[in-house]
């Protein structure tokens, strides 16, 4: 049956995606910096959004919805760098230093 | 002040028609009517912004990207993108979390403005690498792992990206420069 097949690869792609941002949310409690936190929120993040949009589309199949679907998946997948590259760079430029190993906690995040 | 060619409107027109039958999903005379009337009023509120020159070297993108290529690098993007999203949720679930990161700074050679923006955005869409900062043709990038960079500072993406535009190949990258310590950030 197609159906069972759509269905089969639907629940494949939301649950990965649904990893990806437990994954993501994890990473942000767990990761030392600011640099590296905006890795896990932003990437895995997008990652695991896009996933579960790559889903539904399946699960809706060839029909208009799907390509509403698709538009936003252009449009996550455009806005999403750019989104965590102006984050990033607003840090860069208030001097926030990463937190390299073997640079203690105070030193490392001041100018 | 730029000119517009008649391509340039037909092209828009077809691309925001087709994102009005999209979204509103009738194909009926009288809501294609309705499209026509509001495209027309979009094109029209855009085209100051649309001839405004932003900066010395703009080119129409549309002209210079190659779209066979097009096809073949968003399907290597993705692939891209999958692999390492797989490689950082490791690293994040990892009990002992092994994050050592780096700030890659590098200079590239790349034709045009639109190819150094999409070759950051390539950069930041990657998990594990983000550009932080892009100053005339030197590229500042975070990477949480040795492991994420080592596709930017082989050439390998930086080619990928040259390649949409040209097919004589020259390398990219140049004075690749790893830092790890606060002193030579």
């Amino acid at each position: 049956m197609m159906t069972d097949i759509q269905i089969i690869f639907t629940v494949l792609f939301v649950i990965a995606g649904i990893f990806f941002l437990l994954v993501g949310s994890i990473g942000t409690i767990r990761l030392p910096d600011f640099y590296s936190r905006t890795h896990a929120t932003s990437k895995s993040d997008t990652l695991g959004l896009l996933l579960i949009i790559a889903g539904l589309i399946i699960y809706e199949g060839f029909h208009v919805n799907s390509l509403k679907l698709l538009l936003i998946l252009l449009f996550i997948a455009l806005s999403n760098p750019i989104g965590s590259h102006a984050l990033a760079r607003a840090a860069y430029e208030a001097n926030l230093k990463p937190l390299f190993k073997g640079t203690d906690k105070e030193k490392g995040n001041q100018a | 002040m730029k000119t517009l060619s008649l391509r340039n409107f037909v092209v828009s027109f077809i691309t925001l028609m087709t994102f009005w039958y999209i979204m509103s999903g009738f194909f009926d005379p009288i809501h294609s009517l309705m499209g026509v009337a509001s495209v027309a009023g979009v094109m029209a509120l855009n085209y100051q912004l649309r001839k405004h020159k932003y900066f010395e070297d703009e080119v129409d993108v549309l002209d210079e990207l190659r779209y066979g290529r097009l096809m073949f690098y968003l399907l290597w993007m993705v692939m891209q993108i999958v692999l390492s999203g797989i490689q950082v949720a490791i690293l994040i679930i990892t009990p002992s979390l092994p994050v050592r990161q780096r700030m890659v700074r590098f200079k590239v050679d790349l034709p045009s403005a639109h190819a150094k923006m999409i070759l950051g955005n390539s950069i930041t869409l990657t998990p594990g690498t983000l550009t932080v900062d892009i100053h005339e043709d030197e590229f500042l990038v975070h990477s949480i792992d040795p492991k994420a960079y080592e596709g930017i500072v082989n050439d390998k993406m930086p080619r990928e990206v040259l390649k949409l535009f040209t097919s004589e190949m020259h390398p990219v990258v140049s004075d690749v420069e790893i830092i790890s310590d606060n002193e030579n950030l």
